[in-house]
């Protein structure tokens, strides 16, 4: 083979290299947690209680991140077109954990029942103090397609 | 006739409360879309906190940029770290008011025309924004729904020359939040 078209043929498998890398990268989707090995692990009060300090610094540790949690299920929420959101905290408490649950998971997720406690792993979005308009509605730390991975019915 | 009283008077209590109760949620949804010969671009957050006051018509949302989802994840990394900086300016907000509130039933079930004027804070920049939107009335709740348009570069937002025809300069957002009673 000559040089030349030795050298060609490295071009051209690296352009098609690349395309194919480009296409992948542009149509890759968000992976299903369960399967991804969480940043954090930590408890869901202690989490909590960070975000309430001080929630700049927890959101340097926090932001993006994917934080495995456990605690009691104080509700489970299902809103318009069948989204489930977990609602982790102690009863008495305005603050709790929201986990916005993977739709893949939704099945998982209608038979759990208030009172069990539970382990779920979540993108971290951040933490909301819903002061408005006056109103303390409780602070939330909020996780973002949330999967649960164990569950301790009562 | 004193029972008549005493219904009437219990019936105007019902009425007032009915009438200054606030209304909240903590799962509404917004949604937004760009829309070029390129791509379609559309992301929703369904983890949106709204809470409004019947009485005087104020109302203020507030949604975690990180929270909303895109088809693909190669577009939600690029509006996180690149458009809108959430690290940096995680939340966006929206403090206003329905001008004609005293339109508004909210004791009588049915749909209502409100015109909505107040601050839009988004990527640490607040602009001020008037749309019009309805409001449901059904079963003691609302449903607050509304569609109007923010141009990107109202609120500093800078797309890459490369991603110009990819991203359009002016962006749909659409809400539809259903709002419980506040007890």
């Amino acid at each position: 083979m000559k040089k030349k078209t030795f050298i060609w043929l490295v071009i051209l498998l690296g352009i098609v290299l690349a395309a194919l890398y480009a296409y992948k990268e542009y149509t890759r989707v968000n992976p299903d947690l369960s399967h991804v090995r969480p940043d954090v692990k930590i408890g869901y009060n202690e989490l909590l209680d960070e975000y309430s300090a001080n929630d700049s610094l927890a959101n340097a540790k926090y932001l993006g991140k994917i934080i495995q949690t456990s605690g009691p299920l104080k509700e489970v929420e299902i809103s318009g077109g069948g989204y489930y959101t977990l609602i982790l905290g102690d009863n008495q408490g305005l603050s709790s954990i929201r986990c916005a649950i993977d739709t893949s998971h939704n099945e998982t997720a209608s038979q759990l029942k208030a009172g069990s406690t539970i382990m779920v792993r979540g993108e971290c979005t951040g933490f909301k103090k819903n002061e408005l308009l006056g109103e303390n509605l409780g602070s939330d730390v909020e996780l973002n397609r949330s999967v649960i991975i164990l569950q301790n019915n009562k | 006739m004193m029972k008549k009283i005493t219904v009437l008077l219990l019936f105007s209590i019902w009425m007032n409360t009915a009438s200054s109760q606030k209304f909240y949620t903590k799962s509404g949804k917004i949604s937004f879309y760009s829309s070029t010969s390129v791509e379609n671009i559309e992301a929703t957050n369904r983890s949106v906190v709204a809470l409004l006051d019947s009485k005087t018509g104020d109302m203020q949302f507030v949604v975690l940029m990180k929270g909303f989802d895109f088809k693909k994840a190669l577009m939600q990394e690029h509006f996180n770290q690149d458009y809108v900086e959430s690290d940096k300016f995680p939340k966006s907000e929206f403090k206003g008011q329905i001008v004609n509130n005293t339109d508004i039933n909210y004791s009588v079930d049915g749909t209502y025309t409100a015109k909505v004027k107040g601050q839009l804070t988004i990527h640490g920049q607040t602009k001020s924004i008037e749309t019009t939107g309805t409001i449901i009335v059904k079963g003691g709740k609302l449903q607050l729904k509304s569609v109007f348009n923010v141009l990107i570069a109202d609120y500093k937002i800078s797309v890459p020359r490369l991603y110009r025809d990819n991203i359009s300069s002016t962006i749909r957002v659409t809400v539809d939040c259903s709002l419980d009673p506040l007890k």
